[in-house]
């Protein structure tokens, strides 16, 4: 046709790569669902379609509206039979239609990412989603060619799962992302050029056909590597960088020899430290507690289908930790306390947002805004930048003299506690219920089959602790946790925390997951370290008249001892003593390899780095070469520029008349390169001054005739250096003029501006820009060759 | 890399701003994979900049234009050679020779991975209908890279002139001025004996005769030289053009300056051809690049057609008569007027009394902007003694010219006042 301009080829290739450029940064949103099948295929079908029948419709040279228009029309038909079964939603397919948004909106709705793929997807979304940016892409980078617009759809596809679910977009998708990208503006400039290089106006005849024109094709090659290069850049500089690194609650994700530790979940967190990492001080404590234990973090009370999180907290801001706490929640008056000074300090790498205290306690001192939740008694902080790095805090704890007999005959809980203790997601499997029903069956009271459970878990149950089990602590793994057979009953202090903190909910108890710090080890009279092979997860069960009553599920191996509550008046098969006999050497057999983890609650870091005064020697040798660093860059160049002065000084007359360009291009004077010496002593001599002294005003009048010593003396290095440059060999002396290049410094100096001279005094260009200059020169200075047949140079 | 960061094109700096706030957004909300995306919109314009600055190839142009001397109308052709002396440039390459716009589009041109040594010769025709004197270049050459980020100038210096002279028709022979200036073999004489030939003296050659030898320059100058006595004898004319801007009417190409100033190139080559030696003289005064000098007649018309091809409308209000002072001529003046007002009739007269033979085209100038037409300046003219004739814008200059060599006859035949045939002056 005579009405298409270029090939097919020619339109179709723009609008085909925008098409698979989208696409591929819709892969992004893989993360939403778990069946991504569902809306890849049909955004591939739906990009194929905007790219031809865009392609076609340009082709034909119809107008934009038209050509938005049809594709509009034919995409949507299509999507809409896709999603509907019919091209027109009309009638019942209308009904079908709005009832899959219906769905998909519910189930975005209800469900984290990724939604599962046992209820109805939230694929017409992601569909109707990536449809609009196919359109939008396709019309910016092929229909109005502002192909860097077309970046604008294609960085919200790329930026709405980092922002939704905070995940990252895995590298490869970005880089397809990125690739596609340049590809479509390397095909908008190449297509430019083209329609640039092409003579208009002219008969075929007239024109030379050939002409100069050569498009090998090799261009693409320089594009490939600057885009490689970009992209590469990309891909690895904010990973190599570490100060673009500001994610606080993003764990692990520095260089990876763990030392630098961030907890998003508790859980998560203890997982992790429990695999990986080195065993790291995160907290040194003096107390007058003989047999310090338990450090509590965090408590976790709300238990959903898939975890345990923290739940919606309250924290008033009048709930400071500047002081008395309330009394302690459900003990009653008669039970015996015993109080124990605390003062801990944490070391820099720990940076936790939820402060680590004993539990309970009846007064607390920690400066910042740590404020506490009454209903869990764990102290979180109330700034978002403020966390327990480097802090020193002191509290008071209470030890409760707690007995079976009281225990076991502890009242209801009945409105005692918020339901959220006892709530229990609907989906729980009712194997689980008769598994704690069985486990309990014979114990008669609430605290004798809480017992039971503890020493179900620890013993009777065939439960084996291994550091390296899968993470998770939703109903699936608990499941799996509890279920006999080849993997089953295996896990650690998660997994039994959070299964006896379940059972005991089924059972009625109203019962929380704490996390915290197990046992810590004495690094000196009364001085105790807790680190990060310390995390721990433990259950806390509610028990009227006692309050929120430790338990110890986790085997031996990791946890020797259980409360000595619940070794009284029940049967005791755990010849084990109380809470109070720490033997760090047994308990934590080794710790790199099995430590129970850390159950830090939200933000709890911990670094290598030594504590004390290492780190402050570290920080002032640091800063010390630091300032040592500053100043030699500040005094290098000028240091160097004096040295070269010297040196030229020193040196024959082309060396002083170097001396003296150098001079002026440091006070910023123009110096006429490829000049002869006359006519570059005649433009010099114009920005001659009077000596500097201490009345030279900041901007000093020049010219040539306000320092004709200087001028004379310029007259003469002139002379001699067009004697030296020019006459014979041998003939006359070259002197150095060393006195008369100093004199013509002086008086450029003179002719120049107080900033021009601070300038060339701190910061001389000329030691910088020489080779540069010089080059520049060689570069871009045409040379004529001859006339008449010119022969012109340019590059 | 300072000048290539210079060239960053709208898009490339919009890239680079980009980046950076992309790369400040994403450490402030704590995004990695905002990073990303900043780092790569702002690495591209910086690696491409730094990939452009690399270059290190070297055009060499030589450029040629034949003929350099051409008519309005007629084509010319440039040819360009473009050699790479250095290496392959990484980036494009567009190139475009800029042609002054009356003489045709631009040519353009797209180089790329053009390796070393690459050689390249191409030719194209320029054309114009406008005279003038035009350069041809310099050849700007663009140096972008594949995304169009960064632009980098650069500019070949060497032009090349191109004059277009005004268009010419071929005149008939008429009898121009009294009976000596007849054609044949005998060459019409310019200037009476005695003048500065007996001075002239050259390089004495085998065949001279010994009696020919001027012993005074002989010893002067250390050779044997000998009077010159064969020099042929000029005939000498005068071609006035009045090119005063309130003289004509009109604009540009339709301007009845531009009829003028072809009648007067016609009249040139005519009279050149008829074996005058014909200088030019403008409302200005004498060109002194197409005075007499001693030149041979067929090389005579091309200064004097560049020196056509130039002339431009003035604004003085009244002819420069220095060229009347130099006393007088009496030889062949042909003149070309336009409009001629009152002040302007006592230097028709004294041009007619220096004249030999005094011979006018006079355009009918209002005839060029307006239907109507207040007849042209002839019979002023002719009261002042000139042989004159009218030419309008419709008119044949052929035609025109021919009706002249009928009024000069039919003026002599009838003895009309203010047509006298004068004999040279001295």
């Amino acid at each position: 046709m005579s009405r298409a301009r270029g090939g097919f080829s020619g339109t179709l290739a723009p609008a085909v790569v925008a098409a698979a450029t989208t696409w591929a940064a819709t892969f992004s949103w893989r993360g939403f669902t778990e069946v991504s099948a569902h809306f890849i295929g049909p955004l591939l079908v739906l990009g194929a379609v905007v790219a031809g029948v865009g392609a076609a419709a340009r082709w034909w040279r119809l107008p934009l509206g038209a050509v938005v228009g049809l594709q509009v029309v034919a995409s949507g038909m299509l999507a809409s039979a896709m999603l509907c079964g019919s091209p027109l939603p009309v009638g019942s397919a209308w009904g079908r239609l709005s009832t899959s948004f219906g769905e998909a909106l519910s189930s975005a709705d209800r469900y984290a990412p990724p939604v599962p793929s046992h209820v109805p997807g939230v694929h017409p979304l992601l569909i109707v989603g990536g449809l609009l940016c196919l359109l939008l892409v396709d019309l910016l980078a092929c229909t109005l060619r502002r192909v860097p617009l077309a970046g604008l759809p294609l960085l919200t596809i790329y930026s709405i799962p980092v922002s939704l679910t905070g995940g990252g977009v895995s590298w490869w998708v970005f880089s397809l992302t990125a690739a596609g990208f340049l590809g479509l503006l390397f095909l908008q400039e190449n297509d430019q050029v083209t329609r640039w290089g092409r003579p208009l106006g002219q008969s075929p005849d007239v024109a030379d056909p050939s002409g100069f024109g050569v498009r090998t094709g090799a261009v693409r090659g320089s594009a490939g590597s600057i885009g490689g290069v970009a992209t590469v850049l990309a891909v690895f500089l904010p990973l190599l960088i570490p100060t673009l690194n500001l994610h606080l609650f993003d764990l692990g994700r520095g260089p990876g020899d763990g030392s630098d530790i961030v907890i998003e979940n508790p859980m998560a967190d203890l997982r992790r430290d429990l695999n990986q990492g080195r065993d790291v001080p995160l907290l040194r404590m003096t107390t007058d507690d003989p047999h310090p234990q338990y450090l509590r973090i965090s408590v976790l009370s709300r238990f959903l289908d898939n975890e345990w999180t923290s739940g919606d907290r309250d924290v008033p801001t009048n709930n400071l930790a500047d002081g008395d706490m309330p009394s302690l929640q459900g003990v009653a008056p008669a039970v015996t306390r015993t109080e124990f000074d605390y003062r801990v300090s944490a070391t820099r790498d720990f940076k936790s947002s939820w402060l680590p205290t004993q539990a309970p306690i009846s007064r607390i001192v920690a400066d910042g805004d740590w404020r506490y939740d009454p209903a869990t008694m764990d102290f979180i902080a109330g700034d978002k930048d403020l966390t327990t790095a480097g802090l020193q805090y002191s509290m008071t704890g209470v030890q409760l003299g707690l007995t079976a007999a009281a225990l076991v005959n502890a009242p209801s809980t009945a409105g005692l506690v918020s339901k959220e203790f006892t709530s229990l997601p609907t989906g729980l499997p009712s194997s689980v219920r008769n598994l704690a029903n069985e486990v309990t069956r014979e114990a008669p009271s609430r605290f004798e089959k809480a017992v039971a459970l503890q020493r179900w878990f620890r013993e009777t149950g065939g439960f084996t602790y291994d550091s390296h089990v899968a993470p998770g602590n939703g109903t699936d793994e608990l499941v799996a946790f509890l279920t006999e057979g080849e993997d089953g009953r295996t896990g650690y202090c998660e997994q039994f925390a959070a299964a006896m903190a379940v059972m005991a909910r089924i059972l009625g108890i109203p019962a929380r997951v704490a996390v915290g710090f197990l046992e810590p080890q004495a690094v000196g009279p009364r001085t105790w370290e807790y680190s990060s092979h310390d995390l721990h997860a433990w259950p806390e069960l509610f028990f009227p008249g006692a309050g929120w009553v430790r338990f110890e599920p986790t085997p031996a191996g990791r946890a020797s001892g259980v409360p000595g509550y619940t070794t009284q008046n029940v049967p005791a098969p755990n010849p084990t003593g109380g809470p109070g006999n720490p033997r760090p050497s047994e308990e934590l057999p080794s710790r790199g390899s099995s430590s129970s983890s850390a159950p830090t609650d939200p933000a709890t870091s911990t670094d290598t780095g030594d504590t004390g005064p290492g780190t402050r020697w570290a920080l002032a040798l640091g800063g010390f070469t630091g300032v040592v660093l500053g100043s030699l860059v500040l005094l290098l160049p000028r240091t160097l520029r004096r040295t070269r002065r010297d040196r030229r000084l020193a040196g024959d007359l082309e060396a002083a008349w170097a001396e003296l360009r150098a001079t002026a291009v440091d006070l910023g004077v123009p110096w006429p390169e490829s000049r002869s010496p006359r006519e570059t002593g005649n433009h010099l001599v114009r920005y001659f001054g009077a000596p500097v002294d201490e009345y030279t005003p900041d901007r000093p009048a020049h010219g040539a005739g306000l320092n004709p010593d200087a001028a004379l003396a310029l007259d003469r290095v002139v002379h001699a250096l067009e004697l030296r440059r020019y006459a014979r060999a041998g003939s006359g002396e070259h002197d150095a003029m060393r006195t008369e290049v100093v004199t013509c410094i002086e008086a450029l100096e003179g002719g120049a501006t107080l900033g021009a001279r601070r300038r060339a005094h701190w910061w001389p260009r000329s030691v910088v820009s020489r080779l540069h200059r010089t080059q520049a020169a060689s570069a871009e200075r045409p040379v004529q060759a001859r006339y008449g047949g010119v022969v012109d140079h340019v590059g | 890399m300072r000048e290539a960061l210079a060239g960053l094109t709208v898009r490339g700096r919009a890239f680079v701003a980009a980046g950076v706030t992309a790369i400040v957004c994403a450490i402030i909300l704590g995004q990695e994979e905002l990073t990303r995306v900043g780092v790569l919109v702002l690495a591209l314009p910086l690696v491409a900049a730094a990939v452009i600055a690399r270059n290190r190839y070297r055009l060499a142009l030589v450029r040629t234009v034949t003929p350099q001397l051409v008519a309005a109308g007629q084509p010319a052709r440039v040819s360009l050679s473009l050699t790479n002396e250095g290496r392959t440039p990484s980036g494009v390459l567009l190139l475009e020779d800029r042609v002054p716009y009356v003489l045709g589009t631009r040519p353009r041109f797209v180089l790329e991975g053009i390796g070393e040594g690459w050689r390249r010769h191409v030719t194209y025709q320029v054309r114009s209908d406008v005279r003038g004197r035009f350069e041809i270049g310099p050849m700007s050459v663009r140096v972008s890279d594949p995304f169009g980020l960064v632009e980098l100038g650069r500019a070949f210096h060497t032009t090349v002139p191109l004059t277009v002279t005004p268009r010419t028709v071929p005149l008939p022979n008429i009898p121009l001025g009294g009976a000596w200036t007849g054609s044949g073999d005998n060459r019409p004489r310019a200037f009476a004996t005695g003048s500065a030939e007996d001075v002239t003296v050259r390089e004495y050659r085998r065949g001279d005769d010994l009696r020919r030898v001027h012993w005074r320059s002989s010893a002067h100058v250390g050779e044997l030289m000998v009077r010159r006595e064969e020099q042929p004898w000029q005939s000498r004319a005068t071609l006035f053009l009045d090119n005063r801007l309130r003289s004509h009417r009109g604009q540009g190409i339709a301007s009845s300056l531009e009829a003028a100033v072809s009648a007067a190139a016609s009249i040139a080559v005519h009279l050149s051809h008829r074996g005058f030696t014909v200088r030019l003289v403008t409302a200005n005064g004498e060109d002194p690049n197409s005075a007499w000098h001693f030149r041979d007649s067929d090389l005579n018309t091309g200064p004097l057609l560049e020196a056509l091809a130039v002339v431009q409308a003035i604004h003085r209000p009244r002819l420069d008569t220095g060229w009347l002072a130099e006393g007088a001529h009496g030889g062949l003046t042909v003149a070309v007027f336009g409009s001629v007002e009152a002040m302007d009739i006592p230097i028709l007269r004294r041009m007619q009394l220096q004249a030999g033979s005094a011979m006018a085209v006079a355009l009918d100038v209002d005839a060029w902007v307006a239907a109507g037409t207040n007849g042209a300046a002839t019979p002023a003219l002719a009261q002042q003694g000139w042989r004159a004739v009218t030419l309008g814008p419709r008119d044949r200059l052929d035609g025109v010219w021919q009706e002249l060599g009928r009024s000069g006859a039919q003026a002599s035949r009838s003895g009309l006042p203010g047509a006298p045939v004068r004999g040279a002056s001295r």
